[in-house]
């Protein structure tokens, strides 16, 4: 009973007190929940691939937001561990969980390997190099057709699992484990992996993070390792979803969707990603079912990304946060919106003359 | 204590009759048949699905339909935008849609073969039956029906004919041109130029050529690659020349097509130019050639010759309504009217005995006699799903001159190729010399 009680106050404190967190806790209410409210396949689909792609858009954000190594070409983990889990699966007949991993390794693998020439540049210029890569990787499957499959890629890929309902929760129990580990790895208050702190230090000013002596190129090399693993385990997730491990895994449109998703949702948050492929993905989708909606959903989608870098340039669930969130100037404890004064402290939340 | 026995009995009577409807044959309580139209629909691949669909469809509802139960039940087509030029995953999504959320009964069209190799897993997920249309010519597409014949088997491919048979599509046409130009020109064993575009679609063919035009009489010149998007081919063309070739058999699916035969007039390169070239098939290329594609030809699965009785009708019909040519997925024409005598033939919707009809399919098209081998996949052959060599001629206009007594067979129209002035000429000079 005391246990209950001492995990009842914590939830209070940690989770109801923070609008941010209850909204989260819905999220993950209502994406474990979905198929006891609809169990239509088109509907479940859409919701599978909004996770796996939210789970790559985050590990974008882990190395690009967080650690500020601007990649435009993170496709490369992707597609690689896509294409060697349908590798694996077809040569091999390997099942999902194992070709998954070793998937996601392999594009651990080849982004070391790339990372060790493009770590030497920064900013703009190492985004221009990362750009290249999934087009040459693209190059070398195109050499190697009976291996590869060619333009056509590779297909009779086997099924997650045996059931859609089966193949859905898979996605999202690996989805929601993944983001929580990227959550504690890039948070800067962590005491678990202790390295947010130095991914934000290297992002900002990358010259006095070495002169206190960090040693940056490793840890640039462990977001390197940790993206390229996450993006990888959703191209794996993907491909074992989808069945086919396509040439278009690798274009430049699938490194670019990942930015213009965490981008719109938030950078350098995590759960902005997120957001930002759980909006815009199914509305795409869902104005598909109309007419009109077909006809202009890219000048919506459009529209929508303008409007939102004008008015909300940090991104939505920034913008919502500031709104619903207030951090406590003495304690920085995060109250919400409608407190005059702080839950732990009872400092004034805002200008008493206001 | 009644009211509850009539409850009760009419709590019954709605569990029956749900259970009758569930377990009704499918087709029974439907008033309508919904087949889906798939293709890339902001494209022109797209867009000629749906037209050729539309009129096939005006044509089977003419007369109220097709015979399922015992009663005529119209079709209904339902448009589905694959998008699958520029996304794989969109086309899946598509299908998926297509089936549970537009509840099509069965699915036709698809231009790509790898988004159709895609597609073709969602609609057998569900046990779809689905055809194919004029494009996506992969033979591992109907390959599949072969090895994995139980899921497969609700799998069609009407046209078009599958990539190893256009390579014999070719060859036997360009056996006929260098029959022309012996004749004419008095030269025993013409020279083939291969000029491909840089595209892997075409790399296995590149040994086929090698090896079996010698068998035809023919000597390969050289190989000569050209970008998909080339503004200027002047350099390979100057290279043709000088290696003496008399034919360039020229394969491209990209806009390349234009500079090249543009370029082929204006150089006046003396040499034949055929081979497969989907820009060269459109009305639009004569204007977009400035009418310098004149005597360039090509070999086509379709044109407006009388390949059956069924070509010309069709392509004048298409014409007069769209005020454009058909490309190759209008052929959903076909397909559509394949399906719909298949339907008709079942009497039902009930995907296993339509395929069993399916399989039995002989069926004249606009593009030859449709029957289906082992793998569902057409014929090739006299007799069977061929092709046509057409040549554009002064004044833009297309003309035939393959299959020329091709195994007996040659259609109304069809005439001996006509070699350009300047080829002729430059080859007679030079034998003079």
């Amino acid at each position: 009973m005391t246990y209950l009680l001492l995990w009842y106050g914590w939830f209070r404190g940690e989770i109801l007190a923070i609008p941010g967190r209850v909204i989260a806790l819905l999220f993950f209410l209502v994406l474990f929940g979905a198929p006891l409210v609809t169990q239509d396949p088109y509907y479940l689909r859409m919701i599978t691939l909004a996770t796996i792609f939210a789970l790559f858009a985050t590990s974008w954000d882990v190395l690009s937001g967080f650690t500020g190594q601007i990649n435009l070409g993170h496709a490369l983990f992707f597609g690689v561990s896509g294409y060697m889990a349908g590798l694996l699966n077809t040569h091999f007949g390997m099942p999902p969980w194992l070709t998954i991993p070793t998937g996601a390794l392999t594009g651990v693998a080849v982004g070391l390997i790339a990372g060790i020439p493009a770590l030497r540049l920064r900013g703009i210029y190492l985004g221009l190099v990362t750009l290249t890569f999934p087009l040459i990787l693209l190059g070398v499957f195109f050499t190697f057709p009976e291996f590869t499959g060619g333009e056509l890629g590779i297909s009779g890929i086997e099924r997650l699992a045996f059931s859609r309902i089966l193949s859905y929760y898979i996605v999202v129990a690996v989805f929601t484990l993944s983001v929580f580990f990227m959550w504690k790895f890039t948070d800067a208050g962590s005491k678990i992996f202790r390295v947010g702190l130095i991914l934000h230090a290297i992002r900002e000013d990358e010259i006095t993070a070495r002169a206190s002596g960090i040693n940056t190129t490793g840890y640039k090399f462990l977001a390197f390792a940790v993206s390229g693993f996450f993006a990888g385990i959703a191209g794996g997730l993907f491909v074992h979803y989808m069945r086919i491990a396509a040439p278009s895994m690798l274009e430049l449109v699938f490194s670019f969707q990942a930015i213009l998703w965490t981008i719109f949702g938030g950078v350098a948050t995590i759960y902005g990603a997120v957001a930002g492929v759980f909006i815009l993905f199914p509305m795409l989708e869902l104005l598909s079912l109309t007419e009109w909606g077909e006809q202009s959903r890219f000048i919506i989608f459009t529209v929508i990304l303008i409007l939102t870098l004008l008015f909300m340039p940090e991104g939505l669930t920034v913008w919502v946060l500031d709104k619903l969130e207030i951090k406590c100037p003495r304690c920085k404890l995060v109250n919400v919106f409608t407190r005059r004064t702080c839950r732990a402290c009872r400092a004034p939340l805002r200008n008493q003359e206001n | 204590m009644k009211l509850h026995h009539k409850g009760w009995f009419r709590g019954l009577c709605l569990t029956g009759l749900a259970a009758l409807l569930l377990l009704a044959p499918p087709g029974v309580m439907a008033k309508e048949i919904k087949v889906g139209i798939l293709g890339p629909m902001k494209f022109v691949q797209g867009e000629h699905a749906w037209y050729g669909a539309e009129l096939a469809a005006e044509e089977i509802n003419k007369d109220g339909g097709l015979m399922v139960g015992g009663k005529k039940m119209p079709i209904k087509l339902v448009k589905i935008d694959t998008n699958e030029i520029l996304s794989v995953m969109n086309a899946t999504s598509a299908v998926e849609k297509a089936v549970t959320v537009d509840k099509v009964d069965f699915l036709v069209g698809g231009c790509s073969s790898g988004a159709i190799l895609a597609m073709q897993d969602v609609a057998m997920d569900y046990k779809k039956i689905f055809l194919i249309c004029g494009s996506g010519s992969h033979p591992e597409i109907t390959n599949r029906v072969g090895k994995n014949y139980d899921r497969y088997k609700y799998f069609f491919r009407p046209g078009p004919i599958n990539a190893i048979n256009i390579v014999k599509l070719v060859l036997e046409s360009t056996n006929t041109l260098s029959q022309a130009i012996r004749k004419n020109l008095g030269i025993k064993t013409p020279k083939v130029a291969l000029l491909f575009e840089q595209a892997k679609w075409l790399e296995p063919q590149i040994p086929l050529f090698k090896k079996f035009l010698p068998k035809y009489g023919m000597e390969v010149a050289g190989v000569w690659r050209m970008s998909i998007k080339a503004l200027d081919v002047s350099a390979q063309l100057q290279a043709i020349r000088s290696a003496g070739a008399h034919i360039i058999l020229a394969m491209t699916s990209g806009p390349v097509a234009i500079p090249l035969y543009r370029q082929v007039g204006e150089l006046q390169i003396p040499a034949a130019i055929t081979g497969v070239n989907v820009e060269a098939e459109g009305a639009k290329f004569w204007q977009a050639t400035g009418g310098m594609c004149v005597y360039g030809g090509l070999t086509a699965q379709g044109s407006d010759v009388e390949m059956t009785w069924r070509t010309m009708p069709f392509y004048k019909k298409f014409e007069a309504r769209y005020k454009v040519r058909p490309i190759l997925t209008a052929s959903s024409y076909n397909s559509l009217l394949i399906l719909a005598e298949a339907i008709n033939r079942a009497g039902t919707t009930d995907a296993e005995k339509v395929v069993t009809e399916l399989e039995k399919t002989n069926f004249e098209g606009t593009q030859g006699r449709v029957v289906f081998d082992k793998n569902h996949d057409n014929k090739y052959g006299p007799g069977f799903m061929t092709g046509v060599g057409v040549q554009w001629m002064p004044g833009g206009k297309l003309k035939a001159w393959w299959p020329l007594n091709w195994a007996g067979v040659t259609y109304a129209g069809v005439e001996e190729y006509t070699l350009s002035p300047w080829m002729v000429k430059y080859w007679k000079e030079k034998a003079a010399k």
